[in-house]
């Protein structure tokens, strides 16, 4: 099928950005998001334009690097699939398709369609890196940050809640993991926007994290404010 | 200013200044204590609501939102005794009025009720407002982008409105284009960056994903709602009231100012807003307190606040309806 993509184009984060329109694009159904980039930088390529850059990676939906918005919806048309791993069954010979970057405050433009990821990694530097990559590869986050691009309020409670639920049992004392929850709540809170329940989070996450990772966030807000009234939560059930 | 406050809290001091409630910033004026005055109340803005962590200020939320509905639900119980009579429903209001008699004198309890009713609806806009600045901030919009936004999408569903077609002869094309009104920004066709976009196939939005994120809006009808609600069945305020209003006879006010289609009506969409409100809400409610815990238990909640969000909704529909058909008289 031929595609039009209106493709964003932004030279620098300072810079401003808007729409270029590439037409006409050789797509099939079953490729991937990345895949119809690459297809598009084919025929910018022919028309003799600066092909569009992109964040790239395993293309196996396991490195958490790539990751754009397709008509508003983070990562593409498929639910819980990674930009890479999705397909554009939604899309019929001659519809237009709007890519953009991922969107959120927390998530800068670096160029065209590629975005700075530091804020979450910034949040995982506070419950000590290797622990809290520890705790995010159990859970199977891939730290992607579309749950921030998909959320309204850019917040990235599904991201630290689900560090916040597996960060317990990776603690030797209840000290360092009351303090570690503690740093990654107020770095959390830095970085991202309040949380509204509206779930547009778990629809995008590759990983398919459930809605109730959220409370992880405010059991451990409880906790950290009431400890005698509220118990240190202690991770995961067994077999979740 | 509070050392703790990152850099990105600061972003936009301005949008802060300009939604803080009771501030009225006048850039042109200079000198006088109002010029202080703005400042001020930023400033009270920023070291109570602005230094509150975003899910302490969710709690606050929570335990107001919880009150109020609280209060709701007891409204609504307390009001089908209009299905009872008129002396019923009568006696019940003196109840209300002479509740503790002989301890304390009438109204106390009344105005303890109020004032607290006040003080939750007080944190909770204050702090929903602090919230969506908040949100704002971390989205990367300014107040200006989401007004914009808002006429944009609100001209989309106007033009979109199905309309009766009526046949009109083709004419030739006309050769002289004129400007298009604001330079083109109220056209629906016209993209800009940050125009919301037609979503994928599969991808639509679903009624409760769009009631759960009109959480502003149907606050805002609900506000306007308790407004004209006091003014008309507590007060009786012209012109909101009927003109048979009487202090003390409950019922024939009740039936008097829904007897009014308009009013009816409008009571009626206010339902509608409180049940979309109450549903989100009570569930938002439960995860802020952190009772969903598990993949069941949110599956609880859902049921739940469904459940008291419609009771409510439905129960104080039925009355407009019960006067309009001449049931309760």
């Amino acid at each position: 099928m031929l595609l039009t993509v209106h493709v964003w184009r932004q030279a620098a984060a300072e810079e401003p950005g808007g729409f270029e329109t590439v037409h006409p694009v050789q797509a099939t159904e079953d490729m991937s998001v990345l895949e119809l980039l690459d297809a598009v930088n084919e025929t910018l390529e022919r028309q003799g334009d600066e092909p569009v850059s992109f964040d790239d990676g395993c293309r196996e939906g396991i490195c958490g690097k790539c990751g754009v918005t397709v008509d508003g919806v983070p990562h593409g048309p498929d639910r819980n699939r990674a930009s890479c791993m999705q397909s554009l069954h939604a899309y019929r010979d001659g519809d237009e398709i709007f890519v953009e970057p991922m969107r959120a405050g927390a998530l800068p433009v670096k160029k065209d369609l590629s975005v700075e990821k530091k804020s979450l990694r910034r949040v995982s530097k506070e419950a000590k890196f290797p622990v809290a990559m520890k705790a995010l590869n159990t859970a199977g986050c891939i730290s992607c940050g579309a749950c921030i691009a998909a959320c309204p309020n850019g917040s990235g409670q599904l991201f630290v809640g689900t560090m916040l639920k597996h960060l317990p049992p990776l603690a030797r004392t209840p000290e360092e993991r009351d303090e570690r929850a503690a740093k990654v709540l107020d770095a959390a809170d830095q970085e991202f926007g309040p949380c509204s329940l509206l779930g547009d989070c778990t629809e995008v996450c590759p990983a398919g994290l459930p809605l109730q990772n959220l409370t992880a966030v405010t059991r451990e807000n409880l906790h950290r404010k009431f400890p005698d009234r509220y118990p240190a939560p202690q991770g995961p059930a067994p077999g979740e | 200013m509070n050392p703790a406050t990152q850099p990105s809290r600061e972003r936009t001091p301005a949008s802060r200044t300009a939604a803080s409630p009771g501030t009225v910033t006048t850039p042109g004026r200079s000198s006088n204590g109002a010029d202080h005055a703005a400042p001020a109340a930023a400033n009270a803005w920023r070291r109570s609501l602005g230094a509150a962590s975003s899910p302490d200020l969710k709690l606050a939320m929570a335990a107001s939102g919880t009150v109020l509905s609280v209060f709701t639900v007891g409204h609504m119980a307390g009001n089908m005794q209009v299905y009872a009579g008129r002396e019923r429903y009568n006696r019940y209001a003196l109840l209300l009025r002479g509740a503790g008699a002989p301890v304390l004198p009438p109204n106390t309890l009344l105005w303890v009720a109020r004032a607290g009713l006040l003080a939750s609806t007080a944190v909770h806009v204050a702090a929903g407002t602090e919230l969506t600045l908040r949100s704002l901030r971390a989205e990367g919009r300014t107040v200006g982008d989401v007004a914009r936004q808002t006429t944009r999408r609100l001209v989309t569903l106007a033009r979109n409105l199905p309309r009766p077609r009526v046949f009109v002869p083709r004419t030739e094309a006309p050769l002289a284009y004129r400007r298009a009104a604001f330079d083109g920004a109220l056209l629906p066709d016209s993209f800009d960056a940050r125009a919301p976009r037609t979503r994928p196939r599969g991808r639509r939005r679903s009624v409760p994903q769009i009631v759960a994120r009109s959480m502003r809006s149907t606050g805002a009808v609900l506000g306007l709602f308790v407004t004209y609600h006091v003014l008309d069945l507590t007060t009786g305020t012209r012109p909101a009231a009927s003109r048979s209003f009487e202090h003390g006879d409950a019922y024939g006010n009740l039936v008097g100012s829904l007897s009014r289609p308009v009013t009816a009506a409008f009571y009626a969409a206010s339902m509608a807003a409180l049940a979309g409100h109450m549903v989100h809400g009570l569930h938002t409610a439960a995860l802020d307190t952190g009772l969903t815990g598990t993949a069941q238990r949110v599956r609880q909640v859902d049921v739940a606040a469904k459940a008291v969000g419609a009771v409510v909704a439905l129960g104080n529909l039925s009355i407009p309806l019960a006067v309009q058909i001449k049931v309760v008289r």
